[in-house]
């Protein structure tokens, strides 16, 4: 069962069309990274699934059920973090919860229970101004989990995180997902933040999906390219192509195999040293996640 | 049912520690020293003709009506919604699986107590400010019977009859994320009042009703009282339902 489900989602502000026929479907279980640049609709694809926008065409269904007319029911189901977490600063970290808590109809308990869990506890009676943005994140999550959610939707909440900051948040979702079950999904605009984290992957650019699936068939799908240094490349090139017609020349005296996977390389180098060209080199390169990102955020079947 | 009284509770919740919460107390307080400063300079006192209590209630209630209290509405509206504005809290409120029309709704039902209690602080600190008048001044004798029924009826036609001015502060509070547009609309009614107080049709001013309903001005304070209620009541319940409608952006 799709925990989410989208056909068609489509949503303008004003006359600009942000988000474009998304068919989005994320399963049961899954830590699901939405990937985009600024500005591609990722926070207003988040604000449709939560029932914030209307959409103006297609539409949303959570836990197999539409959303806009069953709004309440699936939101009991739902934690979330929008963009910043929304805390009342003048408020304590428990006084926070309380807010949220009285809503949700849970125990007093509650509170401390899951202010354990995200390990701030000690700071429970802390005003959150006191907070740094690492604490005020660790806060938003509580406020998100305190119901047991079956479903997170956290839209960019590593921004503003240091390195160490976003370590610990890792580790923190990761733990999450393991003591509670729950399907994640969770924005960012930079891929390799979600690669330690997401299963799957949605990558949005102009409001338009460009990959959606599993974070190793689309490595797969981008495969590397082997380079090779030898004498006389542009000579060396002519007597190739033939058999390689891929093959391109390279910076200095350097030959390219695009698309080639590591076990091509004995069938090309043997040929080579065969021909009598010496190769000085031999290198496999493999695109890095934000290379495969830029090229599909670039690619050119968006309006 | 339940859920709206959590709702309310938690917007209660959130007045902890705030200038919203310091207002209500410091605005009557304002009020109640200015008043009887004046009464503490009259040297002769006010003889025995007068209703002391009446007329010392009146006099603080017809300067709440017609300076602080629209004053202290637009700043406690506009800051009460400013909590929410500066946090993104409505996004996190519209999440919430409640009826949307109940956030909005529990929101103004949290700051109309909160204005109830301005005037109930009011009428509390006028009476501690009359004993302590009387203590002070050789001619001021306070009877040590208080007509509360009476003070609390003025009171009360004043609360109901600026229920207009509260809609329009709430409204214009929820619409505008900064906080100079309420507070700016609150400093122009307050002014604009004293000009519309001579014009004949200064008691359908909205910022004038309260002192209409107050002085029960024969033949308009029926207007001035019902006009501000039944018209409050409206733009409220249009503004709710208004904000179940829209988008949270």
């Amino acid at each position: 069962m799709s925990i989410i489900l989208t056909e068609d989602l489509s949503f303008k502000y004003g006359q600009l069309l942000v988000v474009k026929g998304l068919n989005l479907a994320v399963a049961q279980g899954e830590v699901f990274g939405f990937v985009g640049p600024n500005g591609a609709g990722k926070s207003t694809t988040i604000k449709l699934l939560l029932g914030l926008l209307t959409p103006n065409s297609g539409s949303v269904k959570l836990f197999d059920r539409n959303l806009s007319d069953n709004r309440i029911d699936i939101l009991k189901r739902v934690g979330t973090l929008v963009e910043m977490p929304s805390l009342y600063p003048h408020l304590t970290a428990q006084e926070n919860l309380e807010i949220v808590r009285k809503v949700h109809r849970l125990p007093a308990s509650q509170c401390d229970n899951i202010l354990r869990s995200t390990g701030i506890l000690d700071a429970k009676r802390k005003k959150v101004k006191e907070f740094s943005l690492g604490m005020k994140q660790r806060l938003g999550i509580a406020m998100a989990l305190i119901h047991s959610p079956e479903l997170l939707i956290l839209d960019e909440p590593i921004n503003g995180l240091d390195p160490e900051g976003i370590q610990e948040f890792r580790f923190f979702l990761k733990r999450i997902v393991s003591e509670q079950g729950a399907t994640i999904f969770i924005s960012s605009h930079i891929l390799s933040e979600l690669e330690q984290l997401a299963t799957t992957v949605g990558i949005i650019a102009h409001g338009k999906m460009k990959y959606q699936g599993l974070l190793s068939t689309l490595k797969a799908q981008h495969a590397g390219r082997l380079v090779l240094q030898v004498a006389n490349a542009a000579k060396v090139i002519k007597n190739i192509q033939p058999i390689w017609s891929d093959a391109t020349l390279g910076e200095g005296d350097s030959i390219q195999f695009p698309g080639s996977i590591q076990t091509d390389a004995p069938k090309i180098l043997t040929h080579l040293v065969h021909s009598g060209v010496e190769v000085y080199g031999m290198m496999f390169e493999q695109p890095n996640l934000e290379s495969i990102f830029i090229q599909l955020v670039n690619s050119k079947d968006h309006e | 049912m339940r859920i709206f009284f959590s709702l309310v509770s938690s917007e209660i919740l959130k007045l902890r520690r705030t200038l919203a919460l310091w207002t209500i107390v410091l605005g009557p307080l304002a009020v109640v020293i200015l008043q009887s400063s004046l009464w503490l300079n009259a040297k002769n006192g006010f003889g025995t003709d007068l209703d002391l209590w009446l007329t010392f209630t009146t006099n603080i209630l017809s300067m709440w009506s017609l300076f602080m209290y629209p004053l202290v509405c637009a700043l406690v509206l506009a800051l009460i919604y400013h909590y929410e504005h500066a946090t993104a809290g409505w996004q996190k409120l519209y999440t919430l699986p409640v009826a949307k029309w109940k956030i909005l709704a529990s929101k103004i039902v949290g700051a109309l107590l909160l204005a109830f209690s301005s005037f109930i602080v009011l009428i509390s600190i006028s009476v501690i400010g009359a004993f302590i008048m009387d203590a002070l001044h050789p001619n001021i004798e306070m009877p040590r019977e208080i007509p509360i029924a009476a003070i609390a009826q003025r009171a009360f036609f004043v609360f109901v009859s600026m229920l207009l001015v509260f809609a329009i502060q709430n409204f214009v509070s929820w619409r505008w994320e900064t906080l100079a547009v309420p507070i700016g609309v609150g400093i122009a009614g307050t002014f604009a009042a004293l000009f519309a107080s001579g014009w004949k049709y200064g008691y359908m001013f909205p910022w004038l009703m309260g002192i209409h309903a107050l002085f029960q001005t024969p033949d308009k304070y029926e207007i001035s009282l019902w006009g501000g209620f039944i018209g409050g009541v409206v733009i409220l319940a249009a503004t709710v339902l208004y904000s179940a409608r829209r988008d949270i952006g």
